[in-house]
C-alpha cells in the first residue's frame, strides 16, 4: 500500500470499526437491560 | 416461515444460528480485513484507494438487503400479523441506516481522491442518500406513536411505498449517465474485476452479513422480551 490515499483509507476503515462496534456495544447493552428488568 | 411467527419457536432457532453466525463473522471479517489491507494489490487506476471498496461495496449491499429484508417483514407482518416479522423491521432498521451511513461516508472518501469531490448529485448517491432518509424516517414514525403497533404498522406502509428506491438505486447507473461506475458482479456474467480484489470483497459481505445476522438475532430477542414484558407489566395492573 502505497502513502498516497493512507488518511482517506485510515478513515474509512476507522469510521466502519467505530460505526459497527457502537451498534455492537449498544445492541448487547440494550439486551443486558431488559434482562435484568424484574419479571424477565 | 409460520412456524417462527410463535416467538418461543423462534428463539429456539436464534439459539443454534447466532452462535454459528458469530464464528462466521469473525472468520469472514479477519480474513477480509487481512486480505484487503495487507495482500490485495493495488488498482491500476485507483491505486491503493482500491482497498476502501471492500468496506464500501458490501455496506453498500447490506443496505438494499437490510431494506428489503424489512420490506417484505413489513408485508408479512400486514398480511400475516406474523409477529416475529413486524419486530424484525424494527429490530433491523438501526442497522440497515449504520450500513447505509458507512456507504456514503465511505463513498465521500473514496470519491475526494477519485473525483476531487466529497459530494456529486448524481442518481446512485441521490437515491442512496434518499434510503438514508427512509431509514430514519422509518425509525422517528414508529417511535412517534403511543401505541406500539399503531408504529409498526404505520412503518411498514412507509416501508412499502419507499422500497420502490431500492430498483432506483440498483439501475441508476443504467439509466442515467451518471459519474458512479456501473456494476462490476452481476450474476449472469463473469466478474469484471480480479480474484485477488474479488476476495476481501465477498470476504467482507460475507462478514458484514454474518454480523448483520448476529445483531438483528440479539435486537429480536431484546423486542420480543420487551413486548412480554409489557403484556405482563399491563396484566399485573388490570
Amino acid at each position: 500500500m502505497n502513502g498516497d490515499y493512507f488518511f482517506y483509507i485510515a478513515a474509512a476503515y476507522g469510521l466502519c470499526f467505530v460505526v459497527l462496534g457502537a451498534m455492537t456495544l449498544l445492541t448487547f447493552v440494550a439486551w443486558k437491560k431488559v434482562r435484568k428488568e424484574p419479571g424477565e | 416461515m409460520k412456524r417462527f411467527a410463535n416467538p418461543r419457536r423462534f428463539l429456539e432457532l436464534v439459539k443454534w444460528v447466532q452462535p454459528i453466525a458469530v464464528v462466521i463473522a469473525v472468520t469472514a471479517l479477519a480474513l477480509g480485513l487481512y486480505t484487503g489491507l495487507v495482500t490485495s494489490p493495488d488498482d491500476y487506476q485507483q491505486g491503493s484507494s482500491v482497498r476502501i471498496m471492500y468496506i464500501h461495496v458490501p455496506a453498500a449491499w447490506m443496505a438494499l438487503f437490510i431494506y428489503t429484508s424489512m420490506a417484505a417483514a413489513a408485508f408479512v407482518g400486514l398480511v400475516w400479523k406474523h409477529i416475529v416479522a413486524e419486530l424484525y423491521a424494527k429490530a433491523a432498521a438501526p442497522l440497515g441506516a449504520a450500513f447505509t451511513f458507512i456507504c456514503l461516508v465511505t463513498g465521500s472518501l473514496w470519491g475526494k481522491p477519485m473525483w476531487g469531490a466529497w459530494w456529486v448529485w448524481d442518481a446512485r448517491l441521490t437515491s442512496a442518500l434518499i434510503l438514508f432518509f427512509l431509514y430514519l424516517g422509518y425509525m422517528a414514525l414508529v417511535d412517534a406513536f403511543d401505541d406500539e403497533q399503531k408504529g409498526i404498522n404505520a412503518g411498514a406502509f412507509l416501508l412499502l411505498v419507499g422500497v420502490v428506491n431500492i430498483p432506483i438505486i440498483k439501475f441508476s447507473v443504467d439509466w442515467w449517465n451518471t459519474l458512479h461506475q456501473p456494476a462490476s458482479l452481476t450474476r449472469f456474467a463473469k466478474p469484471a474485476i480480479d480474484a485477488a480484489m474479488l476476495l476481501p470483497l465477498l470476504s467482507m459481505a460475507v462478514g458484514f452479513t454474518a454480523l448483520f445476522t448476529v445483531l438483528v438475532l440479539v435486537r429480536l430477542k431484546t423486542e420480543i422480551a420487551r413486548r412480554k414484558l409489557k403484556i405482563r407489566q399491563q396484566g399485573g395492573g388490570a
